[in-house]
């Protein structure tokens, strides 16, 4: 136990000399280039492909929504998981929540025995800072993340280091005046800029977004759909040449999840997920199945309900 | 950090920071990986992103199938295993049964003992049942191999093969398959050391893959009527949360039947007298097991609960009735053994207990009997207790 805690104080002031120096080191590292491109205007690429696509997708939300006239306004806060593979049971996750009830604190994940496999662990180290640790079952540290938030509560900065405390990757979130994120930077372990997307949004919703590679150029572009009640009912990913790389299409029914699917660059459909909800809501079964129909995983969720 | 479909899963679910990312990020990750040297994809692959994402998982996939097609042949073979074996992973957590027959290549070919490891407990996960007959070669191998390290003394070598074996434990776990019993009870019964965890890890496996516990338990008990037998059926006893009635009920009848002075086992023992506790039938067995406990010299805990146990049914009652009434005319006769004290009474409060309104003529005789002041005052309260009921 005091060897332990004796690691975990190491580990920490290992974290705290990480924070200062990378978020000093850093800011010479972003070139310029990412605040000129951020000021260029945006591409019309795959724009006509959007439109085309919008009518289908509108089409088929008015076929699915068979809306009952009750809109599902309630957030589900897991409290236990269920994990079943191959029709048997293989982990149970428990969530324990800290005092706002919605982020979880702490994640336990047995076994099938009941033994524990895995836990994630939150913890404060810093009044605007939190640390996401991700233990094995002999409780050694297998990666974790040292994430910082901004005075509105979101992520400022993440650093991901491995279970040796080697920094492995930063993130840098930008945000816009009206607390939508603007821009997100990643680089890597020797805080080099590896890419940047930029989010461009129309009547509130973000329906861009630009990823640019490290010298400014646009690497990639995503097109965001959203059906009548503002659900993100589509996600496309295209090349910098219109070429369509996955897609992930969701749909909602009363203000609920009710299928996502995944398709790859050859628009064959890889995996999709059914959900399904108890009468009271409080039960989320979620099976996701291959793209042949092959039964992959479900996850059955129990959940507290709050008011969004 | 990257967790799948967080973007849509947010206006569903609000667990972050557990499931921060969207879409664009993890796909823009990707297109970092794919130009990224092989050290810094591996790293990536092996921290950045959460074992069940399935975009990292299809990304695993096309890249297992470029490394084996030499993508990578000009990098160091460390280097190409440590990205292979975090491919392989990620493929047994996401279920990719189009990748068996690539995992198995590895788990056949390569010489890399940790690669083989990750690969059976992949194949395992994926539930690629057509090769346990090489997983189950594999740990039947560790099992005969395990005796001869031991006497050899190769420590290395040694935690080398217990880490397989337990590789392929798991996997025959994770493939619920009958014909992993046999292997797995050998395991059970081979010389793994306690800190490595196999053989116990062996009896879980056998709990859960058991599908048949009353015929399983009849074939340990042909098979085995050693002291080893009794522990393994013990082992499935307790790890079965006596919830299969069957199982329990002949896991007691197996241990009242064949109870015999082995201390060793007093953990097993106490799972058993819960198990004979919990039997519908109050097994038949109980009552000469419960005449060999009085009479044994275990410990005062097991003792104890045996003895609470047999108050569950009429003839665990009688026993108790007959040892009283027994060790009474042994006292009228002064040759009551002091060590037979703390049974007795033991006795007279289980049977204060019991409810059985014949359980009183010994409790009387008891009380006026040649015992010593406490046995007597233990003697009064239980026939109180007793006429209260």
């Amino acid at each position: 136990m005091a060897k332990r805690l004796a690691w975990l104080l190491l580990a920490a002031c290992l974290i705290l000399t990480a924070c200062n120096t990378t978020s000093t080191q850093k800011k010479e590292t972003v070139p310029q280039s990412a605040t000129t491109v951020k000021e260029q205007p945006k591409k019309d690429k795959g724009k006509a492909k959007a439109k085309e696509q919008e009518k289908d997708e509108e089409k088929e939300q008015e076929q699915q929504s068979a809306e009952t006239g009750i809109k599902f306004t309630k957030i589900h806060v897991p409290l236990t998981e269920t994990k079943k593979e191959n029709g048997h049971m293989t982990s149970r996750s428990v969530y324990t929540y800290g005092q706002d009830k919605l982020n979880p604190e702490r994640v336990e994940t047995y076994d099938v025995h009941n033994e524990l496999i895995e836990l994630v662990v939150i913890e404060k180290i810093e009044v605007r800072t939190e640390r996401k640790s991700y233990l094995d079952k002999d409780n050694n540290i297998i990666r974790y993340y040292v994430i910082t938030r901004n005075e509105n509560g979101k992520i400022e900065e993440q650093l991901l280091f491995n279970g040796s405390n080697k920094l492995i990757a930063i993130e840098e979130y930008d945000y816009d005046e009206a607390g939508r994120t603007a821009e997100w930077r990643i680089y890597n372990g020797s805080e080099t800029l590896l890419s940047y997307n930029v989010y461009t949004y129309k009547n509130g919703r973000n329906t861009r977004v630009d990823s640019y590679s490290a010298n400014g150029i646009l690497a990639q572009y995503f097109i965001n759909e959203y059906d009548k009640n503002g659900n993100l009912t589509c996600e496309s990913a295209y090349d910098k040449d219109d070429n369509l790389l996955a897609q992930h299409r969701s749909t909602f029914r009363n203000g609920l999840i009710y299928r996502e699917e995944f398709q790859g660059e050859d628009k064959k459909l890889q995996w999709y997920i059914n959900y399904t909800y108890s009468e009271q809501y409080l039960k989320v079964l979620k099976t996701t199945y291959s793209g042949d129909g092959r039964e992959l995983e479900q996850v059955e969720q129990s959940c507290l309900l709050f008011d969004r | 950090m990257r967790k799948i479909f967080a973007s849509a899963l947010l206006a569903l679910l609000v667990i972050l920071p557990l499931s921060a990312g969207t879409f664009d990020q993890t796909m823009t990750m990707v297109r970092i990986m794919e130009q990224s040297d092989l050290e810094y994809k591996t790293e990536l692959l092996d921290n950045a992103f959460d074992k069940s994402d399935r975009i990292a998982g299809a990304y695993a996939s096309e890249q297992l199938k470029t490394t084996m097609n030499g993508k990578y042949s000009s990098q160091s073979d460390e280097a190409v295993d440590a990205f292979k074996k975090v491919l392989v992973e990620l493929l047994g957590e996401t279920n990719s049964l189009e990748d068996a027959e690539l995992i198995f290549t590895i788990f056949k070919g390569s010489d890399n003992n940790q690669l083989i490891r990750t690969s059976a407990e992949a194949l395992g996960k994926i539930g690629a049942v057509q090769y346990s007959d090489s997983i189950i070669e594999l740990l039947e191998d560790s099992n005969s191999k395990q005796y001869f390290l031991i006497t050899q003394g190769y420590e290395n070598v040694l935690r080398e093969n217990e880490q397989t074996a337990w590789s392929c434990v798991l996997a025959l776990e994770s493939l619920h398959i009958k014909s992993g019993y046999k292997p797995l009870f050998n395991t059970r019964m081979s010389e793994y050391s306690k800190e490595s965890g196999v053989q116990d890890r062996a009896a879980k496996a056998m709990a859960v893959i058991v599908r048949n516990p009353t015929s399983i338990l009849k074939d340990i008990s042909d098979r085995e009527h050693s002291s080893k037998g009794r522990t393994l059926i013990l082992d499935l006893s307790r790890n079965s949360n006596a919830l299969e009635v069957q199982k329990v009920d002949l896991a007691a009848y197996i241990f009242s039947e064949t109870i015999v002075n082995d201390y060793e086992f007093g953990d097993y023992m106490l799972n058993a007298c819960a198990a004979i506790e919990k039997s519908p039938y109050k097994v038949r067995g109980t009552e000469a097991a419960l005449k060999k406990i009085l009479y044994g010299s275990y410990s005062p805990d097991f003792t104890d609960l045996a003895i609470k146990a047999a108050t569950h049914c009429q003839n665990g009652v009688n026993v108790l009735s007959d040892y009283l009434r027994e060790q009474n005319n042994y006292t009228k006769e002064g040759a009551t053994k002091y060590e037979n004290h703390k049974v007795v009474l033991m006795v007279i409060n289980s049977l204060g207990k019991s409810g059985d309104a014949n359980a009183a003529d010994q409790l009387i005789v008891a009380k006026d009997a040649g015992w010593p002041p406490e046995i007597k005052q233990a003697a009064d309260t239980a026939l109180n207790n007793l006429l209260s009921k």
